[in-house]
């Protein structure tokens, strides 16, 4: 599957009008002769398939190429620098997404038809349906602009020391704009997962025994409810990477996010095709993660 | 006993969702709101009036102006425009890739049903905006392109959907009777099969047209979507970003916001009303 990705990334990639040359074939007094140069040595004048098979040998050696800019740095250093602040951005987005909605949902089970119930499926269909943009600048606004509490955005300034107070400073911003999304769906799966279980003729063997309802629901339903949930872990992470790009562009966050769309900017599709990929290697690293634990949480499936 | 006809039956379990009713008005009101933007304001929404730059709300500009002295209030309702026919044009696109797909997937099975599913796969474990603004940038950012875009990534959930339906379809006695008279399989397929598929595909699409928007607004903000002068909601907050605009000129990234989030709000409760309203097992407690 990874590799069907990466060939489907470098044929959108190749297939693109305008290269990093293009600029220069606009340029009078160039000689082609100094364009074919370049092309050569950025090695695009190759037959697709020859490009596309040195670089899947390249990656696989995690050589990823040097960046088109005059720097003509490593792409994997670039990456590597902001990497760290978009898996920051990312997890503490999960755990915050996690933390609260499976609480939240599982509540919203238990007292289902409450009032608490119908307050937060209502919140939680503002949270799915808020842009992230927009509430992460109204946060901006509220915190940031009118009140003065938190930062405008950034990750430490230069020769900041890193505190944990200013991680949650700076993290808290960001990580509720992103983390709004998946405290709502998480909480949504797991009410709509909760209830499901809650009908099962196991549970009503418990019930009929004389089981307390708090033991029926905490003990014996929320252990499989909570099953699918795990499933849902390898899902959420590239719609949580999505919203990383647009979080990272609002509060200025060092990470990939605002990388891609600076070499965007400058055509830099080494930077482009090396971030592209380090996500796929994240999501894919996610969904084994979920398997994972799926098998280590459901011995039903352990052998199969 | 008085027969009922099934879409009534659906509608009178519709109406009963107080939220999908409010939602259904919303969105009626917005879809009429943009269709008549004419004749809604006196002002064109491209034109700029240096004179009249960053003024805030009054009774001349409803809205306020922006800083290119632009009507906002003109700029919302033709936003809604952009806004809803990306919407519905991207859906459009990803259904029709979508039914054919997951129709051969789900009907033949075998070999078409594994390559399509894995390339299903691999679109869809891929977080959609990188590839959707690598895609954009690459061939430069249009209305067109972003419907495109949105369409092409998107239809590997209406895909997967629409395989389960006829996975589960194609065995009935209807559809193997239809087989058996001599129908050809694409007649079985999308005559016989694919109106049985109906409703789900129906609350998908829906859903989907809430999510489109969502994402071309996200396009348009990261400045990857629909570029201006066109007011799309998303440019119009991309446009307000700059930290003196958001802290002293609200009126400029506020509506048009607050439209993205009540109109996508709005489609979900329709869609979610729409789930409701189909589902079969709601029948027993009437």
């Amino acid at each position: 599957m990874l590799l069907g990705f990466t060939f489907l990334l470098y044929l959108i990639i190749t297939v693109a009008p305008g290269s990093p040359v293009t600029h220069l074939r606009g340029v009078p007094d160039l000689d082609t002769a100094v364009i074919a140069q370049r092309e050569a040595q950025l090695g695009i004048d190759q037959p697709f398939l020859i490009q596309y098979g040195r670089w899947l040998g390249q990656i696989l050696r995690l050589d990823l190429g040097l960046s088109f800019d005059s720097a003509r740095r490593p792409v994997i250093d670039l990456i590597g620098e902001r990497m760290p602040a978009t898996i920051i951005l990312s997890l503490s987005s999960i755990i915050l997404g996690w933390g609260i909605g499976i609480p939240v949902g599982i509540l919203s089970a238990r007292y289902q038809y409450s009032v608490f119930d119908y307050i937060i499926t209502f919140f939680a269909f503002v949270g799915i349906s808020i842009p992230s943009f927009f509430f992460g600048l109204v946060l901006l606004y509220m915190f940031a602009l009118t009140w003065n509490v938190l930062p405008a955005g950034g990750f430490f300034m230069a020769g900041e020391p890193h505190t944990f107070v200013g991680y949650i400073r700076y993290l808290l911003l960001p990580v509720l704009t992103l983390g709004l999304g998946s405290i709502a769906s998480v909480a949504r799966y797991m009410r709509s997962s909760l209830l499901e279980v809650l009908n099962e003729d196991y549970l009503r063997t418990a019930r009929a025994k004389g089981l307390r309802e708090n033991i029926v629901v905490y003990k014996h339903a929320l252990r499989n409810a909570l099953l699918p949930i795990l499933t849902l872990m390898g899902f959420m992470l590239p719609t949580i990477f999505s919203g990383a790009v647009i979080v990272e562009n609002i509060f200025t966050w060092p990470g990939l996010g605002s990388l891609a769309i600076q070499a965007l900017n400058e055509r830099n599709y080494p930077v482009i095709m090396g971030i592209n990929l380090m996500f796929a290697v994240l999501i894919f690293l996610g969904s084994i993660i979920a398997d994972v634990s799926y098998a280590f949480a459901d011995p039903r499936i352990r052998y199969e | 006993m008085k027969q009922i006809s099934q879409s009534k039956k659906i509608w009178r379990r519709f109406c009963r969702n107080k939220l999908a009713i409010l939602g259904l008005v919303i969105l009626i009101f917005f879809v009429l709101v943009s269709v008549f933007a004419p004749f809604l304001t006196n002002y064109d929404p491209n034109r700029s009036n240096l004179r009249n730059r960053n003024l805030p709300p009054s009774g001349d500009h409803l809205f306020g102006t922006d800083d290119m002295g632009r009507d906002i209030f003109a700029r919302t309702l033709y936003g809604g425009r952009i806004s809803l026919s990306v919407g519905l044009v991207s859906v459009g696109i990803s259904l029709s890739i979508g039914v054919v797909l997951g129709a051969v997937a789900g009907f033949f099975g075998g070999m078409f049903d594994t390559v399509i599913m894995r390339i299903a796969d691999v679109f869809y474990s891929f977080p959609f905006m990188i590839l959707a603004i690598t895609i954009s940038s690459i061939f430069g950012p249009s209305i067109y392109n972003t419907m495109i875009i949105l369409g092409i990534l998107s239809w590997p959930s209406s895909a997967r959907l629409l395989r389960a339906e006829f996975l589960k379809l194609k065995n009935t006695d209807f559809a193997l009777a239809a087989t058996t008279i001599g129908a050809n399989p694409s007649r079985v397929m999308f005559r016989h099969i694919l109106p049985n598929a109906i409703s789900p595909l129906l609350v998908s699409a829906t859903l989907g047209v809430a999510s489109a928007i969502l994402s071309e607004a996200g396009l348009s903000f990261l400045g990857l979507g629909v570029p201006p002068p066109a007011p799309s909601w998303g440019n119009m907050l991309n446009r307000a970003r700059p930290l003196h605009i958001l802290a002293s000129m609200p009126w400029m990234w506020l509506p048009p916001g607050i439209a993205i989030f009540v109109i996508v709000l709005s489609i979900n409760f329709v869609g979610d009303g729409l789930r409701d309203a189909f589902d079969p097992r709601q029948v027993m407690n009437e």
